[in-house]
């Protein structure tokens, strides 16, 4: 009798239950661009500790606004700065922001959002609730009150950003452990005599995973754009330290004369963000389609 | 439903009362002392006490927290630590230029976003839905700022034909729109992409639902289904993302306006951070604040009249 | 296949589809008369849903159809496209397909609940199908209230004016058929139209879909997985598996001497036919293999039988009484015994909203049960959806907590007790659950997921007690290292099975286990089921909407409807002659091939 049961549960059944297209892989064109550029952003950050064409803090009040030549590759700024070397020393810091930011955001955000799904209705509501206050504090708008608080910096930028991207990432975490939760495998695990903090390890995390990885991408373009902005209002990292929001706020004095100085740093935000949301997307695609996302 | 309206008005409320500690006490507790940061260092301990008592930073503060909240909400706002002067006034001529500029931003936004979202979803497997994918996506990644000084670049330093900053109030007419017509376009055109984006799934979603199949076996060709029963559908989750959009363009006019020279409350924010002058603080970010509370509270009235299923339990 | 001598009105010739290279129908051939009403049977991945959206021009996205599907002409109506007559559907234009479409040929889909538009008034979808085919018709409100009074919606205007989330999921099934039937169509397709919705509704909407495609003279091409369903509605079968059809007839032939093995093992799994020696269920055996013709199978082929026997005949649980519930007075304890292994006692639960500024709206989802399950006794539990059986489970494992009442496993206290405290309960009452997809972790390993209950033991004590679990339930020892998608539906719940037992319980709470596999994989699962109770000897608690199944795998059934037990005894009893008129008609609406059969 056993013999016969393990010939016929080996044997395959119809195929349609086993879902092909979850095995489809997709996204996979935007994932490759996406990574392309973020690759090209983070080469950049690291050759330019090591070595940029000029100093980027030096100015040189003879050679304002060159044009672009062998010396000055991308020409030179209002100060006389060298613009392709402060191109390439200022996408450091807006790489430093976005990973503090999704550190921090993640740090507070994850554990908020799975112990709000876990706790019982009444209390996480009440922590829904006030999740919703804090949404209606832009992250922009907490970094410009600690940039008035404490004095404008990198660090101020890190917290004020992961602060404002904490409530976004906790609606998501949330719902999706609530998801996670609601399968049978979750009841089973609870029948089986587990606890919730084996269950957010062992079941929660490993199916969120994917949820993570999009929100942290989009986290990082988030930031980015958010660092530049702060920057270009001068609520950023102080000078000389070079960053592309400062480099536009320069440029925006010259504009008149000389455009070009606004375009560089320009298409290096846009090209960074670019990536990251093209990689958040693909790897969206890849996850789930219909996955939801904070913005 | 008039309980249910009711409720939510209670919740918006609250809202605004834990929001505005929230604000008072992040800038009336974390930072130091305003009449010595005004006064500077060299100042007499006489001095700094004479202002302290004038701006009333020495009482305690839930005092100053009660008075400053029935303070705000009878235009009282309080005196400026910078210019002295009272700063209900110039909050509130601040309100209406930036109120001006989000909602052009937003018919902007809107006005770009339906088309192309709902293109690039009904084309989604053709090259031209790539295409209507690649421009918001483009959109997205731009900074509105930078979308801002390229306007300026083109229209008004290459063409000349608009002015590169400054306001006019809506009474002087073709001026206002002169005006205004750039820095809305540089806030509609970002958040546009972004709203397209989301126009854009939505539709998708609807398009894979099952009451689509059952339209089109009712004998209506794939246009109309979707014009039909698609787009309303459709139109619930983006309502809802239209609301999120509009707290992301209130925050984007604190930039534009920057760029554009607008007289508005970003402008003014910024200048009241330069300045450390708390009270103008405070009195913008809860201004910002219950803004973007509004917002959220009229998209929720809003979405029970389109969607049936959202009006009997809450 | 007889009726030549009329033009039929549906031909399908030599109709393929495929997804990419892979087909999944291949090149089927078959022919609808007019009248005539034939079912297209089929378990999951047989390729019947496919067929059936080829022909309406539906198929998704990615999907191609090839081969001729002709709908041949008939009395011309008014201005379709194709002028009443002969349309080649895989050929037409989209525009001559919308005049086809919700006018010659209409369509009831099987999710009632997602069918219909959310923000458009029923009434208004109704309206909509008749205007878009007949644009000149003026004042359609009286149709609509006729359409839906002929389909037996209660006060019609009201009805109208209603928004589909307001209705239950028969109703709605309802309007489906009214909006289909709503043109007079010449053929209706019928996707698994009955499948989400509980026995009794089951039964009404049949009853008018016969009834209302009779009454416009129209064909019905209906799909689905239950032979009882096909047997109450349709005068002609087609056998549909992997792609191809394998037979066709008339119902009582195909029914009652089934010339292809598959038809034959496939009544036998679908009426649990039992091997007159064994007693145990047939399954189609090897059914990777095609075609298969195993022994058993033959030898117990109710073709082959006078009157194959269900069950054997002898009482399975003496001394059981035979309860209802009394229209007056207190709730009698069911299945009363002394030292059960479970013991209920007046159990309620009502869920509440008291959410920061939420009214509180009570519901009661269990009022009052009292029973008991004895020492190695198979206790059936059966309602329809919404009857608190659920309820009921989650409190019997203490995943939850009662309004009130108690709930003793083993003489111990259960309700109330501390997470901390249940520490034996969770390791001596296991639970199989119904959906094969949700109740495997998708990200953990087959070992993993054994094992989960061991809390205490290592790895090797772990791999040791986890390979000899595979094996008893019929699984290789190489599965241990792979992941649950790599499995099928029926494999998965033998993993299930096997980490239910794998802390060596009391007691087995099956819920729903096999109401989502095919019909021959459910027959394997329940011998496995049985096999194990008797090894392991289990105390098993079988939660089903299923009577069949209950009747065949538990020794006494208890009858739930709206929060109560309302009848309780021995399994054949309580079927073969219910006391309880609710349990009177849940038995009389189970669709049965048996009328067919015997």
């Amino acid at each position: 009798m056993r013999e016969r049961l393990a010939d016929t549960a080996g044997a395959a059944e119809p195929t349609e239950q086993a879902h092909p297209s979850r095995r489809r892989r997709g996204g996979t064109p935007l994932i490759i661009a996406g990574s392309a550029l973020v690759s090209l952003v983070l080469l950049m950050a690291l050759a330019s500790l090591f070595w940029t064409p000029q100093d980027p803090t030096a100015t040189n009040a003879v050679n304002r606004l060159a044009s672009p030549g062998a010396e000055h590759w991308l020409g030179t700024d209002g100060l006389g700065r060298d613009t392709a070397s402060m191109l390439l020393a200022g996408s450091r810091v807006p790489l430093l922001v976005g990973l503090g930011t999704v550190a921090v955001g993640f740090t507070i955000g994850v554990p908020l959002g799975i112990i709000a799904a876990m706790t019982d209705r009444g209390a996480g509501m009440w922590m829904m609730r006030g999740n919703d206050i804090l949404q209606a504090f832009p992250a922009l708008l907490l970094a410009i009150i600690l940039a008035a608080v404490f004095s404008p910096s990198t660090l101020t930028a890190i917290i004020a950003l992961g602060l404002g991207l904490a409530p976004g990432v906790v609606r998501v975490v949330r719902s999706g452990t609530l998801q996670v939760l609601s399968r049978e495998f979750a009841l089973a695990a609870r029948a089986a005599g587990r606890g919730p903090l084996y269950l957010a390890v062992r079941h929660v995390l490993p199916n969120i995973r994917g949820i993570l990885i999009v929100q942290a991408t989009v986290g990082f373009a988030i930031a980015i754009l958010a660092e530049a902005a702060l920057s270009f209002l001068g609520l950023g990292t102080p000078p000389p330290t070079a960053s592309w929001g400062r480099m536009l706020q320069d440029g925006q004095a010259v504009l008149h004369v000389a455009p070009l100085n606004v375009l560089w740093p320009g298409l290096a935000v846009a090209v960074a963000v670019l990536g990251f949301n093209l990689l958040g997307d693909g790897l969206r695609d890849r996850f789930d389609p219909r996955m939801e996302v904070a913005r | 439903m008039l309980l249910t309206v009711l409720r939510r008005l209670g919740i918006f409320i609250l809202t605004v009362l834990v929001a505005s500690a929230v604000v008072f006490f992040l800038l009336g507790v974390l930072p130091g002392d305003p009449a010595r940061a005004q006064l500077g260092l060299q100042a007499s301990e006489e001095e700094v006490q004479a202002l302290r008592e004038q701006l009333g930073v020495d009482r305690p503060l839930p005092v100053r927290y009660v008075e400053w909240v029935t303070g705000f909400f009878t235009g009282d706002m309080g005196v400026s630590y910078a210019s002295r002067s009272p700063v209900g006034p110039q909050v509130f001529d601040a309100l209406q230029v930036s109120l001006l500029l989000v909602l052009g931003g937003i018919c902007v936004a809107v006005l770009i976003a339906l088309p192309l979202g709902i293109l690039s979803a009904v084309r989604h497997h053709r090259p031209e839905g790539t295409l209507f994918s690649a421009i918001s996506q483009l959109g997205i990644s731009i900074p509105n700022f930078l979308a801002g000084l390229l306007l300026i670049a083109i229209f008004a330093v290459a063409l000349g034909w608009l002015p590169s900053g400054g306001w006019a109030a809506p009474a002087a007419g073709v001026d206002f729109f002169r005006h205004i017509a750039l820095p809305a376009l540089a806030l509609g055109l970002v958040n546009g992409a972004i709203l397209a984006r989301y126009t854009r799934a939505a539709v998708l979603e609807v398009m894979r639902e099952d009451f689509m199949r059952t339209a089109r076996a009712k004998g209506l060709t794939p246009g109309s289904a979707l014009i039909r029963h698609g787009l309303r559908n459709a139109l619930v989750p983006v309502v809802t993302v239209t609301s999120i959009e509009f707290a992301n363009l209130i925050i984007g006019a604190v930039v534009i306006e920057t760029v554009f020279v607008i007289p508005g409350l970003g402008s003014n924010l910024i200048r009241a951070v330069a300045n450390r002058d708390l009270v103008m603080i405070q009195s913008i970010v809860m201004c910002v604040v219950i803004l973007v509370l509004v917002v959220n509270l009229l998209v929720d009235l809003l979405r029970p009249i389109i969607d049936p299923r959202l009006r009997s339990a809450s | 296949m007889s009726l030549t001598d009329t033009e039929p009105l549906l031909s399908v010739e030599n109709l393929t589809v495929s997804s990419g290279r892979n087909q999944l129908v291949r090149s089927i051939d078959f022919k609808i008369s007019r009248g005539e009403r034939v079912g297209l049977i089929g378990e999951s991945g047989s390729g019947k849903s496919l067929t059936c959206l080829s022909v309406i021009g539906l198929l998704g996205q990615g999907l191609r159809a090839e081969g001729r599907v002709a709908l041949h002409g008939g009395p011309p109506k008014d201005r379709t496209g194709a002028g009443g007559g002969r349309v080649d559907l895989l050929t037409a234009t989209e525009n001559q397909l919308a005049a086809i479409r919700g006018n010659r040929l209409s369509m009831v889909f099987q999710e009632p609940m997602t069918a219909l538009n959310p923000l458009m008034k029923v009434g208004d979808q109704l309206a909509e199908i008749i205007a878009i085919h007949r644009p000149k018709t003026k004042n359609l409100t009286p149709r609509v209230l006729e359409l839906l009074s002929s389909v037996r919606i209660p006060e019609p205007a009201r009805a109208a004016k209603v928004y589909p989330h307001q209705m239950s999921g028969g109703q709605r099934q309802r309007v489906m058929l009214a909006m289909a039937m709503a043109n007079e169509p010449e053929l209706l397709l019928a996707d698994e139209p009955t499948t989400a919705l509980d026995v009794t509704v089951q039964r009404q909407v049949l009853k008018l879909m016969t009834e209302q495609v009779e009454r416009a003279g129209a064909s019905l091409l209906f799909i689905t997985h239950d032979l009882g369903v096909v047997s109450e509605v349709c005068d002609r079968v087609l056998i549909m598996r992997h792609g191809k059809i394998l037979e066709s007839g008339p119902i009582d032939r195909v029914f009652t001497a089934p010339e292809h093995p598959y038809t034959r093992a496939l009544i036998a799994a679908s009426s649990l036919a039992t091997h007159p020696e064994t007693g145990r269920l047939l399954t189609l055996d090897r059914p990777g293999a095609e075609p298969m013709a195993p022994e058993d199978c033959q030898k117990g082929s109710p073709a082959e039988q006078d009157t194959p026997t269900t069950e054997p005949e002898a009482p399975k649980a003496p001394g059981v009484q035979h309860l209802t519930l009394p229209a007056e007075g207190p709730e009698p304890v069911f299945n009363e015994s002394e030292n059960p292994m479970i013991r209920v006692r007046d159990l309620t639960r009502t869920y509440g909203r008291h959410g920061p500024f939420g009214r509180g709206r009570v519901v009661p989802a269990l009022r009052g049960v009292s029973f008991d399950v004895p020492v190695g006794q198979r206790f059936g539990i059966v309602g329809e959806s919404g009857c608190g059986k659920s309820t009921l489970l989650r409190l019997l494992t203490a995943l939850d907590d009662p309004t009130s009442g108690h709930v003793e496993v083993a003489g111990e206290t259960i309700t109330g007790r501390k997470e901390r405290r249940l520490r034996w309960l969770r390791e001596s009452m296991q639970i199989v659950f119904q959906d094969p997809m949700g109740s495997l972790d998708p990200r953990m390993n087959i070992t993993d997921v054994i094992a989960e209950p061991l809390r205490r033991a290592d790895s090797a004590e772990r791999r040791h007690r986890v390979e000899e679990l595979l094996e008893q339930v019929g699984l290789p020892v190489s599965s241990a290292k792979k992941y649950p998608h790599e499995f099928s539906g029926g494999q998965r719940q033998r993993i299930a099975i096997a980490r239910a037992l794998v802390t060596r319980p009391k007691v087995l709470i099956a819920d729903e286990a096999v109401s989502a596999l095919d019909v021959s994989v459910r027959a394997q699962v329940l011998n496995l089921l049985e096999d194990l109770v008797q090894e392991y000897r289990l105390t098993m608690v079988f939660v089903s909407h299923d009577l069949n199944v209950v009747r065949h795998s538990c020794d006494v059934v208890a009858v739930m409807n709206a929060g109560r037990i309302v009848e309780c005894g021995p399994a054949q009893t309580v079927f073969a002659s219910p006391e309880h008129p609710y349990t009177a008609e849940l038995a009389a609406a189970i669709p049965r091939i048996r009328d067919r059969v015997s």
